[in-house]
């Protein structure tokens, strides 16, 4: 065998404590990740006996308008605690929070919904540790949507007392279009609050319903594990300002990707996008007519009833609709004239969000 | 066949005040349910069927093409019979759009079959 020359055993040399290195990092890589698995983080919580893996924190601002990521921050921390199959209990701590909005607070319940009702977290429920230290308004408006019937504890009447008088609906869900759940919604829920009624009934129950349809036929195609194939349907409504909120959301894949991806090449020559974001997919979504079931009488619910709720009233109407990381917003002011914009944000929503939004006086 | 007779479906009371939804696994007030336990006998057995929609709590787009839309393309009835022999009726000024919605994807689902 031929003599290695000096500068190959210096390469040899190198190479050699290299790998080493590598080797040890890993060792102290795997041994630090098992420590962390059965033993809490230094700046993990302590409660009573009880030592929590984790604090999850939902920020001051739960407001999808004013915060969108801080609140999917703390959205993505526990969705990864939710899929986490090992048995460790996390602190969800909504002591800080001091506003939020239905939006959110319908994307949390719903998240807190699907973790009670995932297999291998059945028997770990949720638990109330600290809502007497919540901020009032936020308990009261979470109490509305029905926060502490997820996790079975009785809080008492809902009153709110902020004196904007906005009121929180209990929220609905199932995986099957439900054509009663926004009936009853809008009966039981919202005119009682409301003495001229909420405007144009039968096309706001096609627009709801239509919206169903379109979760079961297409959100959660690709059905993974931990999925619950659910909607969330809820309300807000404040009767100082004359407003009314409805929303409805899902945890599946997301507009941007249900639409077929032969329209790509058609949406960037029609739409002149370049390189399409969320929020231009989802804009195209509601232009094209398009299914991902690529049938020519399918895929017209988006336009024809899901958006054309707002369009169709006589008021200051707004529909938005977000879907992972884009957001489309058509909305019609005081004067009359329609607005189209679209946005997208850093972080991404799991699945889809509907806001129907009226403002009645 | 009942010769000369009209049958006469009131969505609300004789199928669903919510209909809702294009499939079977949509939900129990689907379209092919309409369609299949509803429309499509009475126009088998009916010289002709008026279908009443007054009542009900509205009506997605998915739910009148799968139940009407589909009478044509699933059924294999012709446009010219359906004209013929269904029809579509409602007092209630905001149904009439559906009304005429109904028309329009009959209409749509004869020019795709052909």
């Amino acid at each position: 065998m031929k003599k290695p020359t000096r500068k190959r055993r210096e390469w040899n040399a190198r190479h050699a404590s290299s790998l080493f290195r590598r080797e040890l990092n890993h060792k102290l890589y795997l041994k630090e990740k098992n420590r962390a698995g059965n033993h809490p983080r230094p700046d993990a919580p302590r409660i009573g006996n009880i030592n929590y893996s984790e604090s999850i924190d939902f920020p001051r601002i739960m407001t999808l308008a004013d915060n969108f990521c801080g609140v999917m921050q703390a959205l993505h921390q526990l969705r990864r605690y939710s899929n986490r199959q090992r048995n460790e209990k996390a602190y969800i701590n909504f002591k800080q929070i001091e506003e939020i909005s239905p939006g959110a607070a319908l994307v949390v319940a719903a998240e807190l919904d699907r973790l009670n009702n995932i297999a291998h977290r059945r028997d770990g429920k949720l638990r109330v540790l600290d809502a007497e230290q919540w901020n009032d308004n936020v308990r009261e408006r979470l109490e509305g949507m029905g926060f502490f019937d997820l996790l079975h504890v009785q809080m008492g009447k809902t009153k709110p007392s902020d004196g904007s008088g906005t009121r929180y609906v209990r929220f609905r869900s199932s995986k099957q279009v439900d054509g009663k759940a926004i009936e009853d919604l809008r009966t039981l829920d919202l005119e009682p609050f409301f003495p001229d009624n909420v405007p144009n009934r039968h096309r706001l129950y096609a627009a709801v319903t239509e919206a169903m349809t379109n979760v079961v036929h297409h959100a959660y195609q690709h059905n993974g594990q931990n999925v619950m194939p659910h909607w969330w349907l809820s309300a807000s409504h404040n009767v100082q300002k004359g407003e009314i909120r409805i929303l409805l959301y899902d945890q599946g894949i997301g507009i941007p990707k249900t639409l077929p991806k032969k329209f790509n090449d058609y949406i960037t020559n029609f739409f002149k996008f370049k390189d399409p974001m969320d929020a231009d997919l989802i804009y195209a979504a509601h232009k094209l007519d398009r299914s991902s079931s690529k049938k020519g009488h399918r895929g017209h619910g988006l336009q024809r009833d899901v958006r054309q709720y707002v369009k169709s009233v006589d008021c200051m109407s707004t529909y938005r609709v977000t879907s992972l990381h884009g957001q489309y917003t058509w909305e019609k002011g005081s004067d009359g004239c329609p607005k189209e914009s679209r946005r997208n944000y850093r972080r991404a929503l799991p699945g889809t969000l509907i806001e129907w939004r009226l403002t009645l006086q | 066949m009942n010769t000369g007779v009209t049958k006469r479906i009131v969505i609300a009371t004789d199928f669903s005040p919510y209909p809702a939804g294009r499939f079977i696994d949509d939900g129990e007030f689907n379209g092919t349910t309409f369609r299949i336990d509803y429309l499509a006998p009475a126009l088998r057995e009916f010289d002709r069927v008026e279908v009443v929609f007054d009542g009900v709590a509205g009506f997605g787009s998915s739910f009148l093409e799968e139940a009407f839309g589909g009478l044509i393309r699933e059924e294999g009835i012709d446009l010219e019979d359906l004209n013929e022999k269904l029809i579509l009726s409602t007092t209630e000024p905001d149904l009439k759009d559906d009304v005429q919605l109904t028309k329009k994807y009959m209409k749509l689902a004869a020019a795709a079959r052909k």
